[in-house]
């Protein structure tokens, strides 16, 4: 029961990841990489609010939120010039800097070694101990975000953000600026990826800055691609079957360095599979 | 001190000007980011350590199979993954994708055959061969580096500028339907920069094998510095190229001396942003 748990808590991560990063690379059709900085970030928020200034789970979310959006706000504006490749290339190198920054600022980050001792999350002062209470705060943040963002992309907001995906040009003839609903996203995409950092960082109580390399930003959209590009369900489609597949490993009784490189062969040949015959992902409605 | 970091920075300037020229030869005929490009470097190293090791080979005929191992497999990555998706109407950003989803699917392959350690491909080799010039310690292996990505810049511009092979390039670069249409067989030509590409992108990884060691994720590294070197140069010509990639290699040891090693990979980032936002066009052109 604490097993199943903890794979539902991983799984709702994850659907949170994957359905922020689709507002991104679904809506406003953009191949991004910088997630994993985005994602760590409210996981650094959160380890180092709760554990080295004793600050509530949720202020230290909504703090991280914050800053991962503003950030991602400036990303936007440095980037929004660029397209395609480039954009992509440049959104790997903000996972690059900020990974070297979690790395490297020892004194703030802990380096390598990462923060140990967060506390778990409290609601008032309930701490949850169990991994079914996590559980079930992790879901109701899910089906939260996934409110949102079906608010979103369905409202005029994520209409004009799919008009200028299909065509930049007519969309600013109707007056829209299409960059600055890009950047938008942008920024809500990242605020929503720190939270679910928040909640990693307050249920495994520990962040180290491997858990937010490249690796990670593209197994997030390994998800999106996978689900289906500007596909809500599709991203939780994605996410659920991307966590709980390598769970499967598991049970083959495979060494777990040895489970770890089967699972990103499965990612990569994945990838490639999808990109061949399906570059739309399974319930995606557009294709770059 | 400084002519140390002068040293440094012609010796990774000229390993990420291997990567560079491989991925600019790449690009130049297939018009996309192809990031496995990295990778071709990881298997070369490995294969050298797999035929000389295992197979107790010697080492000059283990170098000579890697390369060919590394050519063949960017052959083959082209023909059936790359050309197909290019023949469906795939979008750059799609075949990248791919190419992304090929880097990740070789890096675990390598580590899943050879284990995620760090692994030295010739025990002692640096130590005990380093030049001493006046102002800075060089390794054999460093040397042969600078010596040989310079040689061959000059036949990759030789054979680009005076060749019939190098015509039908720049015929290809220029206009590839023009091309097709004049009866140059593209995807032949293609076929061929994808294996002399990832050969030099082979002799990359096994030089920095030899240097340092081997270990799985080393192509990342690679690729970084080739991809951020071809951008920085213009994407325009092998001069420009090799021109960005000793830019980014002075770029990186001058950061790093100012403010740490440990930066480096950021640093080489913050050159290719500043260059992508104030110069799109790269340093020459």
């Amino acid at each position: 029961m604490e097993y199943l748990a903890h794979v539902g808590i991983m799984a709702a991560i994850y659907c949170i990841l994957s359905l922020s990063l689709n507002l991104v690379v679904g809506y406003c059709g953009r191949y991004s990489l910088s997630h994993a900085a985005f994602y760590g970030t409210g996981a650094y928020a959160t380890a180092i609010l709760t554990a080295n200034y004793h600050t509530g789970f949720f202020a230290s979310m909504l703090f991280g939120a914050a800053i991962a959006a503003a950030g991602a706000l400036v990303i936007g504006l440095v980037l929004n010039r660029l397209q395609g490749e480039y954009y992509l290339l440049a959104s790997l190198g903000f996972v690059i800097i900020m990974s070297s920054v979690f790395n490297n600022l020892n004194n703030i980050t802990g380096g390598a070694l990462g923060i140990a001792g967060i506390p778990p999350p409290a609601i008032l002062d309930n701490i949850l101990r169990s991994h079914l209470s996590v559980f079930l705060l992790a879901f109701l943040i899910c089906v939260l975000v996934y409110a949102l963002l079906a608010y979103i992309t369905s409202a005029p907001f994520g209409r004009i953000l799919r008009a200028g995906r299909e065509d930049e040009e007519v969309v600013a003839t109707l007056g829209y600026n299409t960059t600055l609903f890009k950047t938008v996203a942008l920024a809500v995409s990242g605020g929503v990826a720190a939270i679910a950092g928040s909640i990693l960082a307050a249920y495994v109580t520990y962040v180290s800055p491997s858990s937010f390399d490249i690796n990670e930003s593209i197994l997030i959209l390994v998800m999106v691609i996978l689900g289906g590009l500007a596909d809500l369900k599709g991203s939780l489609l994605g996410a659920t079957i991307l966590v709980t597949l390598p769970e499967s490993l598991r049970f083959l009784g495979l060494p777990a360095v040895m489970a770890d490189n089967l699972r990103q062969i499965i990612y990569g040949a994945a990838l490639i599979l999808m990109m061949f015959f399906r570059p739309q992902g399974f319930l995606g409605k557009y294709k770059i | 001190m400084l002519g140390q970091i002068a040293a440094d920075s012609l010796i990774s300037g000229s390993i990420y000007a291997l990567m560079a020229m491989g991925f600019y030869l790449q690009y130049k005929t297939t018009r996309f980011f192809n990031f496995s490009h990295g990778s071709m470097a990881t298997v070369a190293g490995y294969a050298v350590l797999y035929f000389s090791r295992t197979r107790h080979l010697p080492v000059g005929v283990g170098v000579g199979l890697a390369l060919v191992t590394a050519g063949l497999l960017g052959l083959v990555s082209y023909k059936i993954i790359f050309q197909p998706m290019k023949h469906r109407g795939s979008s750059p950003g799609v075949v990248m994708v791919a190419s992304l989803g090929l880097m990740v699917l070789l890096q675990s392959a390598l580590a899943l055959l050879f284990t995620n350690q760090f692994q030295v491909l010739y025990r002692n080799y640096s130590t005990v061969s380093s030049l001493i010039l006046p102002g800075a310690i060089v390794t054999r292996p460093q040397l042969l580096m600078v010596v040989l990505s310079g040689f061959i810049f000059l036949g990759l511009a030789a054979v680009y500028r005076f060749t019939g092979a190098g015509k039908k390039l720049r015929a290809l670069n220029d206009n590839e339907e023009m091309a097709a249409a004049a009866g140059i067989k593209t995807e032949t030509i293609a076929g061929r920069a994808f294996f002399a590409g990832s050969v030099l992108a082979g002799l990359a990884g096994i030089l920095v094998g030899f240097d340092t060691g081997l270990e799985p994720a080393m192509g990342t590294n690679l690729l970084m510095g080739g991809t951020v070197g071809a951008i920085v140069g213009g994407l325009g010509s092998f001069g420009g190229v090799l021109v960005g990639s000793v830019v980014l290699g002075l770029t990186e040891n001058l950061g790093a001396w100012l403010i740490g090693g440990e930066w480096k990979p950021a640093i080489t980032f913050i050159l290719l942003i500043i260059f992508l936002r104030l110069r799109p066009e790269g340093a020459l052109k």
